[in-house]
């Protein structure tokens, strides 16, 4: 590992001066379970790392009436998965963040680490897309706010910019009526990354008809992948068997999934078919 | 102390080992100690054309940067090993023959100095045709990994038969019976070809050594399980007598093969030898990936059967890609060309096993030596050869299964056989037999499987044990079996004390220093507590009457009246006459009393024919399995898992159910998970990561064994028994469940899911 400073920042307009400056020299780290290990292996050598550990409100998780959840860039996976927040609004991106690796990675590991580092084989990214949920990103300059789904956008590779930081992700306030469903399906240890992660949510009212559906397919592609003319197919109707089947195959055919230790693009194509039948018929589905 | 043979006493060394208080081999530092790193080939087959290390030895810190230059044009020493050929460098002269192959060694004072001064090195190379494939690799035209000649091999290397011409290091020969005779006889011939991947070792402590010499004698302190083997080479090596070499091994954090023969060892002594300093060599978690593995397999098997379910003949043909060195790919050729027949009688026997270079990292020893591949291979067959002639596989096996009295392949007359029981237990351990509960959910299919075997430990070997008693009262063992956490320590101070009547927790192990402790063959084939067992009882009932003779005398009463009891020896029925062990020997005006062992098993095979005595006895076991396949996903999920393994006599059952479970579950990993991925000679997976282990919560709840003892049998180790069979067990209940059958590990549930969906 090269030599490299380290910055302490204790506000965020601290942090957003040291990376402004230093621009591509730096790196700012949260929990590190990424960074450390492409550090290690010499394929990014910044030669500073700004930590933002000590920075206060960015560990804060709160729903706020009208706008939906918000939760600091900074707030573990295991914070996540335990915050009774969280529990209580969205219990499948709890889960979602449950199912990550294991206890050491999410004691470790930072939701604003896990949608930044951007790598496909993850579990949460695909959760927040499929619930619509935006990053806060703050410079020097000012603050914007970019959809998940529009802020992944390769395998490592997202929208931010330098002196950027993601300081919050917002989830959306959604009918109560809405519920949702994590799916992580592995083909190895249950510590392994997934192979194939159906985040499938759905507004179903009280006469079993299907107002609103989205579905996010996680690991399969560079980004998490949403095909909204199949999810939208169920809208104004009741999640049937054929009706399910048809939102499974067509995710399974409009995705060209890609092949890595844990499955073949043929497989994956196969799983997408299963997991995405799977999670709707949890979510409610008649059969 | 009444014995504790037979109990769960806890490991001697447990609570250091979970306090983390044991040095391991990797915490050690000596005063002026250098750091050693490897420089590795980023080409799998490529002639050096050019080494610069001007850049290198400018980083801080450096010391040195020792290439072949080092070692031409002196005598002093010769820096080639090898445990069988001695075809491996410290680093390569002008040639590299795999990805990962040592080119250069930096010599730092930090560890950081000399991986950055690593990176440094400018090494140009000019690449040559590779082979990774041990079967294509015996092809006329296929590129050779080395040049192995006639007149080397012929007078260096009594027992090793290389097929020159080809990459072939070792060609084992098993010959029994007529085999025309055998296919004329059979009413069915059925050929199948299995496969194994390469696998990890996956121990928590990596590899590393420290070296250094004083005054004509060389230190080396290093975790390895051949301590012996390590002092002749390293006496060969550096030219120095037997004597002078003192190879001290502390405990170690895990091994499971990856730490038999030279690892970071010749590494350190040639970098503490070019230096004059003491030197620690350590080879990173992902070093290890490319340094040993589980050799990759091609197992062909073709068998003839009579419709009865009388097994007639079985000709075998084994590729094991031993990588770019040979290491111990010969002993694997040997040991899976006789362990291939499995536990059975089979009249008319044919093998073939070949050891095989290619441009991979080397592979070597692992648990389950060279049985792991071909189980796979006799289990799957004995199973698709059942339904061939439409029988029972459990009844098939125990219609043909060996028994005491009949001769194995090799021609030797099988002992303390109990493969019926071991096959009944975990055939009862499934129901067999009994209708089997389809599963709630219609998409996910039970099914049952079993898996039987025989499984060889060194013959011949010899081990040693003294065990002394100190006129301050201290009982010290001496002895050499490597601890690598399975508990040696333990049960050896167990078996030492029972004539002594102490405590084991008393007893003091004298460590390995290869100068001083009695001499022990290896620490492998699940042989130490059987062999060095053996001796240091020997040396513990001499050390017994030796002091009963003295404390006789002494006490001026008859010796068969003593008794030895808690550190003391007293008159039978008459406590108060008790004295303490260690004035027996200061009141015989002695420093210490001591009793010695040595124990030999007999035996060895012809690698012409294979015929002779393969094992002094047979390690012996096998698994039940039931399964759940998703037939949607091609996820399978046991249900049932049980093992047996033939033990003779348990020492300490906590330590045998534990190397049990390690066992089952290393079978687990290698079945499910575990396979390092090449892609042109370059291991693509070298972190737990990408590769991937079994974690706790993967470990099936209903996990199950038993151990099975016979009143007056012999210890029989037991800590490899489980790992081959795991892998045919569960491939025999799949297909049973789904009508799967996959020929090449591992089990994965794409190719489960291909198998149901005929992809
Ligand atoms: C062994 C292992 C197993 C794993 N298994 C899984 C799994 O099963 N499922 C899964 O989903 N993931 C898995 N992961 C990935 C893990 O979830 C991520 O590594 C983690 O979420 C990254 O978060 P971090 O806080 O550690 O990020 P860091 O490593 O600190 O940073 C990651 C990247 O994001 C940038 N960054 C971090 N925070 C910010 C911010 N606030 N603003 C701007 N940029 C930022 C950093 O500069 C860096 O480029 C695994 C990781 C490991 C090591």
């Amino acid at each position: 590992m090269a030599d490299f400073e380290w910055l302490e920042p204790q506000t965020i307009p601290e942090a957003l001066k040291s990376a402004g400056e230093l621009g591509e020299e730096a790196k700012l780290i949260a929990g590190g379970t990424w960074l450390a290990i492409v550090l290690k292996q010499g394929l990014l050598m910044p030669s500073a790392l700004i930590s933002l550990h000590n920075i206060d409100g960015l560990n804060d998780v709160r729903y706020e009436p009208g706008v939906g959840l918000r939760i600091g860039a900074m707030v573990s996976l295991t914070a996540a998965e335990k915050s009774p927040v969280i529990e209580k609004h969205f219990p499948e991106l709890a889960y979602a963040c449950r199912v990550v690796a294991n206890v050491r990675i999410r004691n470790q590991a930072t939701v604003g680490g896990c949608l930044c580092d951007a790598d496909y084989a993850s579990d949460p990214p695909s959760m927040f897309a499929a619930l619509g949920a935006r990053v806060v990103l703050q410079s020097q300059s000012g603050s914007r706010e970019v959809a998940v789904r529009d802020f992944i956008v390769g395998h490592y590779e997202t929208t931010i910019e330098y002196g950027e930081m993601l300081t919050e992700v917002i989830v959306p306030e959604r009918n109560p009526s809405t519920s949702g469903v994590y799916l992580k399906y592995r083909t190895r240890s249950h510590e392994d990354r997934p192979c194939v992660g159906v985040s499938a949510i759905a507004d179903i009212n009280g006469d079993g008809v299907c107002q609103g559906l989205s579905i996010a397919v996680g690991a399969v592609a560079n980004t998490p992948q949403l095909v909204d003319d199949v999810a939208t197919l169920a809208v104004g109707k009741q999640l049937d068997a054929p009706l399910i089947k048809q939102i499974a195959d067509g995710y399974a055919d409009s995705i060209e999934p890609l092949s890595d230790i844990r499955g073949s693009s043929w497989y994956r194509q196969q799983m997408i078919q299963v997991h995405v039948k799977r999670a709707l018929t949890q979510l409610g589905g008649v059969s | 102390m009444t014995s504790t043979i037979g109990t769960r006493m806890t490991m001697v060394d447990g609570r250091e080992r979970v306090t983390g208080t044991i040095d391991y081999a990797i915490n050690i530092e000596k005063e002026g100690m250098l750091y050693c790193k490897a420089v590795r080939s980023p080409y799998a087959h490529a002639m050096i054309t050019e080494i610069d290390t001007e850049w290198a030895e400018e980083v801080d810190g450096v010391v040195k940067i020792i290439t072949f230059a080092d070692f031409k044009d002196q005598d002093e020493m010769t820096p080639v090993f090898g445990a069988v050929l001695k075809d491996q460098l410290i680093v390569a002269e002008d040639r590299v023959r795999y990805v990962g192959d040592i080119v250069a060694l930096v010599v730092a004072e930090t560890w950081e100095a000399a991986e950055e001064a690593a990176l440094l090195v400018d090494v140009d190379y000019d690449e040559l045709p590779a082979v990774f494939d041990p079967v294509e690799a015996m092809a006329d035209d296929a590129p050779r990994v080395h040049d192995l000649s006639e007149e080397k091999i012929g007078q260096q290397y009594y027992k090793i038969r290389p097929k020159f011409g080809t990459n072939a290091c070792h060609h084992f020969r098993l010959r029994k019976g007529d085999m025309d005779g055998a296919w004329a006889e059979s009413d069915h011939i059925v050929e199948r070809s299995y496969t194994t991947p390469a696998a990890a070792h996956v121990p928590m402590e990596p590899l590393s050594t420290v070296a250094y010499f004083e005054d004509g004698h060389l230190y080396v302190e290093t975790g390895n399980q051949g301590a012996f083997d390590m002092q002749k080479d390293m006496a060969r090596m550096w030219n120095l007598p037997k004597d002078n070499v003192h190879v001290i091994v502390p405990s170690m954090g895990g091994s499971f093969g990856i730490k038999m023969g030279i690892r970071t060892e010749a590494a350190a002594v040639a970098a503490a030898w070019l230096t004059g300093r003491p030197v620690k060599c350590i080879f990173r978690y992902e070093e290890m990936f490319i340094t040993i593995n589980r050799h990759p397999s091609h197992v062909k098997v073709k068998m003839g059967v009579k419709n009865d379910g009388t097994l007639v003949g079985k000709q075998v043909t084994i590729h094991y890609n031993t990588g770019a060195y040979a290491d111990s790919g010969p002993g694997v050729a040997q040991k899976g060309g006789f362990g291939s027949i499995g536990p059975y009688n089979i009249p008319n026997c044919h093998v073939d096993s070949y050891a095989v270079y290619t441009n991979t990292p080397p592979n070597g020893a692992y648990r389950g030596y060279a049985v792991t591949q071909v189980a796979w291979a006799y289990e799957n067959m004995m199973d698709e050869l059942a339904e061939v002639i439409g029988m029972d596989p459990v009844e098939f096996r125990m219609k043909n299964i060996i028994g005491d009295g009949d001769a194995y392949a090799t021609g030797e007359i099988m002992h303390d056989s109990h493969y019926d029981t071991c096959l009944k237990a975990a055939a009862e351990s499934v129901n067999w037999g009994e209708p089997l509960e389809p599963h709630p959910e219609p998409h996910i299919k039970r099914g049952r499987g079993v898996a039987v075997i025989l499984k060889g430990t060194s013959t011949p070997t010899t081990s040693d044990g003294k065990l002394e008693v100190t006129a301050d009262g201290r009982i010290i063992m001496h002895q050499a079996a490597a601890e690598v956490g399975q508990g040696a320590r333990t049960v050896l101070a167990q078996m030492a004390s029972v004539a002594l009547g102490v405590d084991p927790n008393n007893i003091i192990n004298a460590g390995t220093d290869t100068t001083k402790s009695p001499y022990d063959h290896r620490t492998s084939s699940s042989r130490e507590t059987y062999m060095v067992g053996k001796a240091l009882t020997g040396a513990s009932n001499e050390l017994a009457d030796k002091l009963k003779q003295h404390a006789a005398d002494q006490m001026e009463v008859d010796a068969a009246d003593l008794i030895l009891q808690d550190g003391y020896v007293m008159v039978q029925g008459a406590p108060d006459s008790k004295k303490a062990l260690g004035e027996v020997v200061k009141d015989a005006g002695e420093e210490s009393f001591s009793g010695f062992d040595s124990f030999t098993n007999e035996g060895g095979v012809s690698p012409d024919d294979g015929q002779g005595i393969a094992s002094s006895h047979w390690h012996q076991g096998a698994c039940g399995i039931q399964v759940a396949v998703d037939t949607e996903t091609g996820r399978v999920e046991l249900e049932k898992f049980h093992g047996v393994v033939y033990c003779g006599r348990v020492i300490n059952h906590l330590t045998s159910d534990l190397q049990t479970h390690g066992s089952m579950i290393m079978g687990f990993g290698t079945t499910f998970y575990e396979a390092i991925e090449l892609d042109e000679g370059q291991v693509t997976n070298p972190n737990l990561s990408d590769y991937m282990i079994p974690s706790i919560l993967d470990v099936p709840d209903c996990m199950s064994h038993d151990l099975l003892e016979v009143e007056g049998a012999d210890v029989h180790g037991l800590g490899e028994t489980m790992v081959p069979i795991v892998g045919p067990a569960v491939n025999n209940a799949i297909y049973n469940a789904v009508g799967v059958r996959i020929r090449d590990l591992t089990i994965t549930p794409e190719k489960v899911l291909r198998g149901i969906s005929g992809q």
